[in-house]
């Protein structure tokens, strides 16, 4: 029992399992989506503590048919969703996967999301190294528009 | 956004908007490339401002507030 609630709350102050990997990440979520909405997304920031270049190759996950590494292009008025081979994260730096960015696509959900339930993603780097993730279910990221309280 | 063909045509129509299918091997079927703007309407269902997905809050915000004053 006592073992049981140390594992609860080590999952909710971490929100991440962080297993022996070069690469962290942390302010993980996935959005919650309608049930009639077949897909969703999930984000995160990866920091590479390490000397070297990593590139995030793929991503798995139990709750969808079908993961994707994917970003966002705008051209012009115009912008576009697209399908990326790899994300890389430089030596030393991070890279936030976030919404109108690069994020990690969920299509085909197998059951719809629940909020404040946690998703399992695996993600695989080039080097053959990987990250397990548990993400919380949310409307909204950890600190979208903080800046932007509007007062009267 | 989902609905038939024509349902999806009308309302595009409607709003000015233009979307083209791309190619992609996405698991997700076709993407679309797609324009990006957020539609203020007043009461009378008119369009009274087109925001871009890069504005502040607050200009959207002074933006319903002067539509609010009307």
């Amino acid at each position: 029992m006592k073992a049981m609630w140390l594992a609860l709350v080590m999952s909710v102050v971490s929100g991440v399992a962080q297993a022996d990997c070069a690469v962290k990440a942390d302010n993980g979520w996935v959005r919650w989506v309608p049930p009639v909405s077949p897909n969703s997304a999930a984000y995160f920031t990866l920091h590479n503590g390490s000397d070297k270049a990593v590139d995030v190759v793929a991503a798995e996950s139990d709750a969808a048919r079908a993961v994707e590494l994917h970003t966002v292009v705008k051209t012009g008025d115009l912008m576009q969703m697209t399908p990326v081979e790899k994300v890389a994260v430089a030596a030393g730096d991070k890279v936030e996967f976030k919404p109108g960015s690069y994020h990690v696509m969920l299509i085909d959900l197998k059951q719809p999301l629940e909020k404040d339930s946690q998703v399992k993603l695996t993600l695989r780097f080039a080097d053959g190294e990987s990250l397990q993730l548990a993400l919380p279910v949310k409307d909204e990221g950890p600190s979208e528009d903080h800046s932007h309280h509007h007062h009267h | 956004m989902t609905g038939t063909p024509e349902q999806i045509r009308t309302v595009t129509r409607q709003y000015g908007v233009v979307y083209l299918p791309q190619k992609s091997a996405s698991a997700a079927g076709v993407l679309f490339a797609h324009s990006d703007y957020i539609y203020l309407l007043d009461q009378q269902g008119r369009v009274r401002a087109l925001y871009a997905n890069s504005d502040s809050i607050d200009k959207m915000v002074d933006g319903i507030e002067s539509l609010l004053d009307d």
